[in-house]
């Protein structure tokens, strides 16, 4: 445990190094979110309420699901595929730490460096939100968000880590993650609330990517929501968690034996 | 002329390159455009559900807005095509990497070698989506226009084109003065997204600052105004002041970027 600790310490060194670059990236979130509010009080400018949205509940899920995707973003798959098509997985391989923690302990260190000012710019922006909406959320649930955002993140980080391990058969995922982005961001509510997409709404119940995003916002807005219902939303997030990780497991051993340690 | 000729060879060489390094991830490149098909349909998708309760967004119908995010489409083609894999593969490392020098010994504009060329296998798949929804926006009895519209339209959005690059290229510039500039994109991503909205959804003061400051609007939202016959002609003076305006800023920006550039790996 004590040298995944020294990895997670150098790594927040690192980090640390580049916090004006990130904080650059924080920009966008709020850019974002800011875009958001001009664009929903367009949508409302002529109805109360769209598919049982009135304009604050719509901004209040925006600001939530945008708030917990910059919280539980990875790029684990990346950092895979750049190992395996660079050929230095090897190295890593070949030295006595088991690979996938070592990773897990710098994505710490990367989250542990970010939080503090993501956390900064969320309420600045729950702030302007509340203003300009009157936003409300249900705050003795903050705790049990708080366990969905830590469950998300490890479906989206096993998630992340799976499709990095194709790069042992493909080479380059930039297209499969494109194209997963894509599909997990109309099928995970990132976009849109799922309830917008009423007719496939009991199909996206059964995928994992709603339990990423949408379910976990949705807990802290909708006070209808009871307690045996979250239960069971943080059972199934744990399930997936589990999926994943077994998948992920599987498609590495399965790689491993096809890696060829060549850069490319 | 004869100088013109050899950067135009020059440049048809690199794309083909780039195509043919593509084309060894031939899988990825079908997904690839499953992305882009995902991404530019989906756009429109959504607004289609807003469409769906309400007529109108700040005056705009559903038939214009697809027009706008077919434009939008085909403006993001381009710019991957032309310019933005050359400034965040070649031009970015090179500065950070300190590769920098390399390019300036060679006899051939380094501004030229790392800003442009390198044609994106993205940027022509997502042609395909772009077109579906132009010729879909085409084929609708509610849009028209004429001749002067059409030529309108190809003027700015070629002028749209070049902002776009300036603005990616003055944001990856900061590069010059920092150690790393990986969080760039994602605000120059998310500045380049607000063009496939109307500007109408914006407060004057913001839309003012998005025309005449940092003239995002001109990358899809003016074009697709020009096209719909909406546009007013002062716009055309200030294209062309402003465009100039660019050209220098953008040539000053490089000149101070290589006197400040130290040539060391960070």
């Amino acid at each position: 445990m004590k040298k995944y600790l020294i990895i997670f310490k150098s790594n927040l060194i690192k980090f640390l190094q580049y916090r004006g670059d990130f904080l650059l990236g924080l920009v966008s979130l709020v850019l974002n979110l800011i875009i958001t509010i001009f664009l929903a009080k367009a949508f409302y400018e002529n109805t109360d309420s769209i598919y049982g949205y009135t304009l604050s509940e719509l901004a209040t899920y925006t600001l939530i699901s945008s708030s917990l995707r910059a919280l539980i973003e990875t790029s684990i798959h990346w950092a895979l595929t750049n190992d395996i098509k660079s050929g230095k997985l090897s190295i890593k391989l070949t030295q006595p730490i088991n690979y996938k923690l070592f990773r897990l302990f710098s994505e710490f260190a990367r989250k542990i460096n970010h939080i503090f000012f993501t956390l900064i710019a969320i309420f600045f922006i729950f702030k302007v939100y509340q203003y300009n909406f009157g936003i409300t959320i249900i705050k003795y649930r903050i705790f049990v968000f708080v366990i969905m955002t830590i469950c998300s993140f490890f479906i989206n980080w096993f998630f992340r880590q799976t499709l990095g391990n194709f790069a042992f058969w493909m080479k380059d995922i930039g297209g499969l993650s494109q194209f997963l982005n894509e599909v997990v961001g109309l099928l995970g509510g990132s976009w849109v609330p799922l309830d917008y997409l009423k007719p496939i709404y009991n199909i996206l119940k059964l995928l994992p990517f709603s339990y990423i995003l949408y379910f976990p916002s949705r807990v802290l807005i909708d006070s209808t929501i009871e307690t045996a219902t979250i239960h069971k939303i943080l059972f199934i997030q744990f399930l997936w968690i589990i999926f994943f990780c077994l998948l992920s497991q599987l498609l590495w051993k399965k790689g491993l034996k096809k890696y060829e340690s060549v850069g490319i | 002329m004869k100088k013109i000729g050899k950067y135009l060879k020059i440049w048809i060489l690199r794309c083909k390159m780039s195509l043919m390094e593509a084309s060894e991830y031939r899988t990825s490149v079908v997904f690839y455009f499953l992305a882009s098909l995902t991404w530019s349909l989906t756009s429109l998708f959504l607004r289609g559900i807003i469409y769906n309760i309400v007529d109108e967004i700040k005056g705009w119908t559903f038939d214009e807005m697809a027009l706008l995010i077919a434009i939008y489409n085909f403006s993001f083609a381009f710019l991957l095509m032309l310019s933005w894999n050359a400034i965040y593969h070649h031009f970015r490392p090179a500065v950070r990497e300190g590769n920098l020098d390399f390019h300036l010994t060679r006899p051939i504009s380094p501004r030229f070698m790392l800003t442009t060329g390198d044609l994106d296998i993205n940027g022509i798949l997502h042609l395909i989506p772009s077109s579906i929804i132009f010729f879909y926006t085409l084929s609708l009895d509610t849009i028209s226009f004429n001749l002067v519209n059409i030529i309108l339209f190809i003027f700015y959005f070629f002028i749209g084109q070049y902002i776009i690059y300036s603005i990616c290229y003055l944001f990856y510039s900061i590069i010059f003065l920092t150690t790393s500039a990986d969080h760039v994109s994602s605000v120059f991503w998310t500045m380049q997204d607000i063009t496939k909205h109307p500007l109408e959804i914006f407060p004057n003061k913001l839309r003012f600052m998005l025309l005449f400051i940092i003239p995002i609007g001109f990358v899809a939202y003016i074009p697709t105004k020009a096209l719909l016959g909406q546009l007013s002609y002062r716009f055309f003076a200030f294209t062309i002041i402003f465009n100039i305006f660019l050209v220098i800023i953008n040539k000053l920006v490089w000149e101070f970027g290589v006197q400040k550039y130290e040539s060391v790996s960070s």
